[in-house]
């Protein structure tokens, strides 16, 4: 399976691998993006099978990029990993689409908890 | 759900523990500290504290959050495992290299957790500044006369103590805790 990761941040980056990996999902090949802009060019180019995406990032911000995924008609899984903690989010997220909102900080067993209902 | 600064809850200290707790993976530790230790650090010219600001795009941000050198280096070496030493040299310098930078940034936005909540207002990290002295005004009216404020030592087991200050421009629901 091919998964994308945006966020703005690399060691976030590696440390969403790493717990993709703790969490028994590290035989997955993984592609990145460091912004939502980046990751809507990637998608188009490498068709990931789910995408694991921040909300707040510059140029495009996870949300815009789930919107215009969503707005023509591409279905890839898309799951948020984000600080935005809220319910009014959580909403929001799943109205959109979203599979699932892991808050950070996070554990292995968050990732397991969420990654093992969509994958 | 309204997103005043009346509707933030100042974190309680075992919600820090918790929070950085989490991030490194560590048992850490955190303990009371006086304000008066929260200042510009380094032996060359000083540098800091560091600014992290949080709101939710209204005119008054619901939460400001300093950082001391020593504990900017530190969050930010624990964060990608990087060699304890680095925290010397990068306090000792005054500079946080461009990993370092890109790490702590992640860190301040990590932070915005500090005053989320489920049934809260939704909080994001809005920005960093190295200095007090660059936050614009309605950001050092916070500093310089917080509603709320709590100092804490964070200590990270491997690399090291720093200081943290938590401040809100109103007290809100915190009179509950």
């Amino acid at each position: 399976m091919k998964i994308l990761i945006a966020d703005d941040s690399r060691a976030m980056r590696l440390m969403i691998r790493k717990t993709m990996r703790e969490a028994g999902h590290g035989g997955h090949s993984f592609i990145e993006a460091g912004d939502g802009a980046e990751a809507l060019t990637m998608i188009e180019r490498e068709k990931p099978d789910f995408v694991l995406c921040d909300w707040n990032m510059p140029n495009m911000s996870g949300m815009e990029l789930l919107l215009a995924l969503r707005g023509r008609n591409d279905t890839t899984g898309f799951g948020f990993i984000t600080t935005e903690c809220s319910e009014d989010a959580r909403r929001d997220a799943e109205a959109a689409g979203a599979r699932f909102v892991i808050t950070k900080p996070f554990t292995a067993d968050s990732f397991a908890h969420a990654m093992d209902k969509v994958l | 759900m309204p997103g005043s600064a009346k509707d933030i809850l100042p974190p309680e200290m075992n919600i820090v523990r918790m929070l950085f707790g989490t991030v490194f993976g560590r048992d850490v530790k955190v303990k009371p500290r006086s304000a008066s230790l929260m200042m510009p650090t380094g032996t060359g010219a000083p540098v800091g504290p560091f600014v992290a600001v949080y709101g939710n795009d209204r005119p008054t941000p619901l939460g400001v959050v300093l950082f001391d050198l020593p504990l900017a280096a530190i969050t930010s070496c624990a964060f990608s495992m990087m060699p304890p030493g680095v925290v010397n040299d990068a306090v000792r310098t005054g500079r946080l290299d461009e990993v370092m930078t890109d790490n702590f940034q992640e860190i301040m936005n990590i932070s915005s957790r500090l005053f989320g909540r489920p049934d809260g207002p939704r909080v994001r990290f809005e920005g960093g500044y190295s200095s007090p002295a660059l936050v614009p005004e309605r950001v050092g009216h916070i500093i310089r006369s917080p509603r709320f404020r709590d100092d804490w030592e964070i200590t990270v087991p491997g690399y090291g103590s720093g200081g943290i200050a938590i401040m809100t421009p109103e007290i809100g629901t915190a009179v509950a805790r």
